[in-house]
């Protein structure tokens, strides 16, 4: 991203917040979540919710709650994710636009940002641009009329991942150890404060301007398989051209690693790859040729989560490469469950014996044994089961390579 | 999981610490106060650990006053949440600025001003990788050791600035220029090897260019 990102001026006569100034004269809140319910716009933030869906869950009309919130995602922490700090980076005011959508939908008049404390460029251009849609009268009181209000805060954090985690981050904003919440209640229904809250990624809220303006059979024309719309997509590691681009969903696999990235480095092969960042399941060379869908993925056994893919080559340890991710994942959790605060530093040592040899081949049964303590539904949040995926798919697909160390005194890549 | 490691600590805090674990009724504890900044599972023992510490020289250390620039901008955060414990962190990123680090005489008067307890809001600084409860350089260098980063060589580049500036994560220079801590994933993985330092974020890192970079600083001064 080189270029300064559009201020309000280029941006509206590009376009931009007609989709909001076309709502608030035509359409209704539940017009909106018709439209987003149909358009099979889905999380971008990991979890592949469906976003209208999620947003029908919020209690509405005379006997709500007069006070519900808006809060967006934008603590991208995930390793070897990259793509909402491009697009707040890129576009500001488009994530503007989009929380306006939300927000009016769900009747919220409070919107706040999650910002990750270190997108310190990113947080300069937000505040900017939410000063110039105050100036012009798109925030504040009465928005162009409408009757309708929206506050929009930026929120900076202060650095840790479980920060992402929606319930956690809902305790951050409070002002709270930042440790996920029971659910339910759901925020949708008891958030922020305890009234109905919705949290969506940015990338998500990115896509509503679109819908708004050019309807559902537009937004699904725009996926090329079963799902709707485009994805940022992402490529990171020994490739020629690294880089995000913006795909339509259904596009193959081997599209966005060979003529967007442009392939592997010279002198190096793929080996494989986890295709949505550090808390996905490692797909092999054979997958290549599978969609970018988030069912398609899903069958194959990993998550399009949130669509940055991180190579590993020939030539890089794929036992260092998982065991860097533990590393992260051990540092990051929060604490609050046993099995996760005390079973991931226990798998980032035994990597770490790995890595300087002393490993012990009765660890490869303590490595599976977590897989099913820290797997789905035995801790209290989706951090610990994350990091089971990688670490499942390598003990599948590089059974030799731990062999190797466990055998051979350590790391056979001196690097 | 706490390791039992031997970390350097002050002699104030060493102090403390005695103070803390005769308030404990227990001097046999292996554990010890380490650096916030250490971003492992030793939090939990923290907090337990700091609030003993809190609760037992609280009569021996004051709250300092908050200046004047601290409080009106701490009083501007409290405009934009519905209560005043939010502002818990943003009121220890604004000491931070302005002080460089959070000390226990600073969380005293941040808690004293928010109405908390000083170990309630120590449970929020100890919990965040970049509340700094110790004394750091001038710069804090934070270098991106996440996955993508590490695939392209940057414990290499890690090894190059730790050779440079003679210091290891969680240390600072003896001139109180640096200090160099690992961060997660900077959302730069295209161009890794990455890091941020002086609000920059740096790219495509090599040891040239890690040279370059401090001549270009060491120039400037
Ligand atoms: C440990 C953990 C970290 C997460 N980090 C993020 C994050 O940084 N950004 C994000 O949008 N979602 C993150 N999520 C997913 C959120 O909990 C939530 O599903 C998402 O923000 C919902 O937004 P969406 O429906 O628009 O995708 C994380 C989840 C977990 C379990
Ligand atoms: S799984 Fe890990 S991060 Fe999630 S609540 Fe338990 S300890 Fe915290
Ligand atoms: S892994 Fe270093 S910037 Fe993403």
């Amino acid at each position: 991203m080189t270029r300064a990102p559009f201020d309000i001026g280029q941006y509206r006569a590009a376009g931009g917040y007609a989709s909001v100034e076309k709502m608030l004269k035509t359409m209704a809140p539940g017009d909106v979540l018709d439209l987003v319910k149909n358009s099979g716009l889905k999380g971008r933030g990991g979890a592949g919710f469906p976003t209208g869906l999620k947003w029908s869950f919020v209690p509405m009309g005379e006997n709500a709650p007069k006070t519900k919130y808006l809060v967006v995602n934008a603590d991208e922490m995930e390793p070897g994710t990259f793509k909402d700090r491009l697009l707040m980076e890129g576009d500001p005011h488009l994530l503007l636009e989009g929380m306006m959508i939300a927000a009016y939908t769900i009747q919220a008049n409070t919107a706040y940002i999650f910002l990750r404390g270190e997108y310190l460029r990113a947080e300069k251009l937000l505040k900017n641009a939410i000063a110039e849609a105050h100036s012009k009268g798109l925030l504040g009181r009465n928005i162009q009329g409408s009757g309708f209000d929206l506050e929009i805060i930026l929120h900076t954090s202060a650095g840790r991942y479980i920060c992402g985690e929606e319930t956690a981050l809902l305790n951050a904003l409070e002002g709270k150890r930042a440790n996920p919440r029971a659910k339910p209640p759901f925020p949708q229904v008891s958030g922020l404060w305890g009234k109905p809250t919705i949290v969506n990624n940015v990338e998500t809220l990115c896509n509503l301007p679109g819908i708004v303006n050019y309807g559902i059979e537009w937004y699904k024309g725009l996926g090329l398989g079963a799902d709707a719309g485009t994805k940022l997509c992402g490529v990171s590691g020994r490739v020629k051209n690294p880089g995000c681009w913006e795909l339509p969903l259904g596009t193959p696999i081997r599209e966005l690693l060979e003529d967007k990235a442009g392939g592997m480095c010279d002198g190096y092969e793929l080996r494989a790859f986890l295709p949505g960042g550090g808390s996905t399941d490692f797909l092999l060379p054979q997958h290549l040729d599978l969609t970018l869908d988030y069912d398609v993925i899903g069958k194959a056994g990993s998550r399009l989560a949130t669509g940055t893919m991180i190579v590993l080559d020939d030539q890089t340890c794929p036992v260092g490469m998982v065991g860097n991710l533990m590393k992260f994942f051990s540092h990051e959790s929060c604490g609050w469950c046993t099995p996760c605060r005390d079973g991931l530093p226990w798998i980032d040592e035994i990597f770490q014996r790995f890595e300087k040899g002393g490993g012990l081949e009765s660890d490869m049964q303590v490595l599976t044994d977590h897989l099913e303590y820290l797997g789905p539904g035995r801790t209290f949040c989706a951090l610990a089961p994350g990091a089971m995926a990688p670490l499942g798919s390598a003990l599948r697909h590089f059974r030799d390579d731990f062999h190797d160390h466990i055998h051979g005194g350590g790391c056979p890549w001196q690097r | 999981m706490w390791t039992g490691e031997d970390y350097e600590y002050d002699a104030e805090c060493s102090a403390m610490w005695e103070l803390a674990l005769q308030a404990m009724g227990s001097s046999t504890h292996a554990c010890r106060f380490s650096a916030s900044f250490d971003r492992g599972q030793a939090r939990s023992h923290r907090v337990f650990v700091m609030t003993a510490i809190i609760a037992t020289s609280a009569a021996r250390l004051a709250a300092r006053a908050l200046t004047a620039e601290e409080k009106h901008e701490i009083d501007h955060e409290m405009t934009l949440y519905p209560d005043k414990k939010a502002v818990g962190l943003e009121a220890l990123k604004i000491v931070q600025k302005h002080q460089g680090w959070v000390s226990d005489e600073s969380l005293m008067a941040v808690a004293d001003y928010l109405g908390m307890s000083a170990h309630e809001l120590d449970g929020v600084a100890t919990f965040f990788n970049l509340i700094f409860r110790r004394p750091v350089g001038k710069n804090v260098i934070l270098f991106c050791d996440s996955v993508s980063c590490w695939i392209m060589g940057c414990d290499r580049i890690k090894d190059h600035i730790s050779k440079r500036l003679g210091i290891d994560y969680g240390q600072t220079t003896a001139d109180g220029e640096y200090t160099l801590l690992p961060v997660p994933c900077l959302g730069d993985c295209d161009r890794a090897p990455v890091m941020l330092m002086d609000g920059e974020q740096h790219r495509n890192l090599t040891p040239e260019k890690i040279d370059q970079l401090f001549a270009e600083r060491a120039q400037k001064k």
